[in-house]
């Protein structure tokens, strides 16, 4: 953690070069803000050498979950704090980044001096949510996710899946399990998320922002 | 040259107007897009437009826009590598369609032939 007199070292995971070339301009204008790399995608050697303080992530165009991502950037520079960007006012998307340990959700029309206000916060150690999605995310987390918090990690894993289209057998396919294992977990979900069938798992999967 | 730039994201307007002002681009006004029902007001001849994340759909606004100037150039800006999307922007009224893939000066040359009458079709070939 770092104090506030301190240079903050950043390193950018952003696949359009445009925009990192409007990001390094807005950080330059910090004197104590560095960034000491950038990357297209999560570059683990890199991240592994340079150690970077805080890494902002710009999520929009990704194909791959959030989580993922967020998770990889933590394994490979564990001291670095993850800085989500995103165009998306969204506060499941939000609570899905902090909830997959981001230390900040940063929307792309904050102002540039409240970004660099931003990093310095997340660099002492400290959390930001964007306030304007705040409100929504924790009425959300207090009504509608409740079902999902009794979802198992393997539950969420197959209402994933069923979201993603695939049948009990593919889906038993991919996990190692029988199609009758797949079955039973089916029946567990239907019961938790109180919803007859398969599209009503897809509806809630994508309505709660547990797919893309 | 009398430049209105339409950006939805806040956080790149400063870098943008700097990129704009050093090829010769005045950025006159700034707009995020939600009414640009002023640019006649402005008139600028040449209109730069992120068209990712508008309120409306990108190739609408830039309807809007040839409404609203129907001699500016129009330079449309996306994060989208798509012809499709390019050739819809093309339809819609743009001038120059950029990826922000590319670097800076790609982007300016592309702004430079559109304000030259020349369409580019850099969009399209990929």
């Amino acid at each position: 953690m770092l104090g506030p007199r301190q240079t903050v070292r950043l390193y950018l995971i952003e696949p359009h070069r445009l925009v990192v070339d409007a990001l390094r301009h807005v950080y330059a204008q910090d004197p104590l803000l560095v960034v000491v790399g950038s990357s297209p995608n999560v570059n683990e050697a890199e991240l592994a050498s340079l150690r970077p303080d805080v890494i902002v992530l710009d999520i929009d165009g990704l194909t791959v979950p959030i989580e993922e991502v967020i998770n990889a950037c933590e394994s490979v520079s564990p001291q670095s704090r993850v800085c989500v960007l995103s165009a998306q006012h969204r506060p499941r998307v939000m609570q899905r980044a902090l909830s997959a340990k981001a230390a900040a959700y940063v929307v792309k029309d904050t102002s540039p001096a409240m970004m660099l206000e931003i990093v310095h916060t997340i660099a002492r150690g400290d959390y930001y949510a964007d306030p304007r999605l705040a409100g929504a995310m924790l009425r959300r987390r207090s009504t509608r996710t409740s079902e999902a918090n009794e979802l198992s990690s393997r539950e969420f894993e197959i209402v994933r899946l069923i979201a993603d289209g695939l049948s009990n057998r593919e889906i038993g396919n991919r996990l190692s399990l029988s199609e009758k294992t797949v079955k039973n977990h089916v029946s567990h979900i239907l019961a938790k998320l109180k919803v007859n069938a398969r599209s009503g798992v897809a509806v809630y999967a994508v309505r709660n922002g547990i797919v893309n | 040259m009398r430049t209105y730039l339409i950006e939805p994201q806040t956080i790149f307007v400063p870098y943008l107007r700097r990129v704009l002002s050093s090829a010769g681009f005045d950025v006159i006004a700034t707009n995020q897009g939600v009414d640009v029902r002023d640019i006649s007001v402005h008139d600028p001849a040449a209109i730069f437009v992120d068209v990712d994340y508008l309120e409306r759909s990108g190739p609408t606004v830039l309807c809007r826009i040839r409404e609203a100037s129907r001699s500016a150039a129009v330079i449309a800006l996306s994060e989208k590598n798509d012809p499709m999307f390019a050739a819809t922007c093309f339809i819609s009224g743009a001038n120059a369609v950029c990826s922000k893939s590319e670097g800076e000066d790609k982007f300016l040359l592309a702004a430079k032939r559109a304000v030259t009458n020349q369409i580019d079709a850099l969009a399209l070939r990929r």
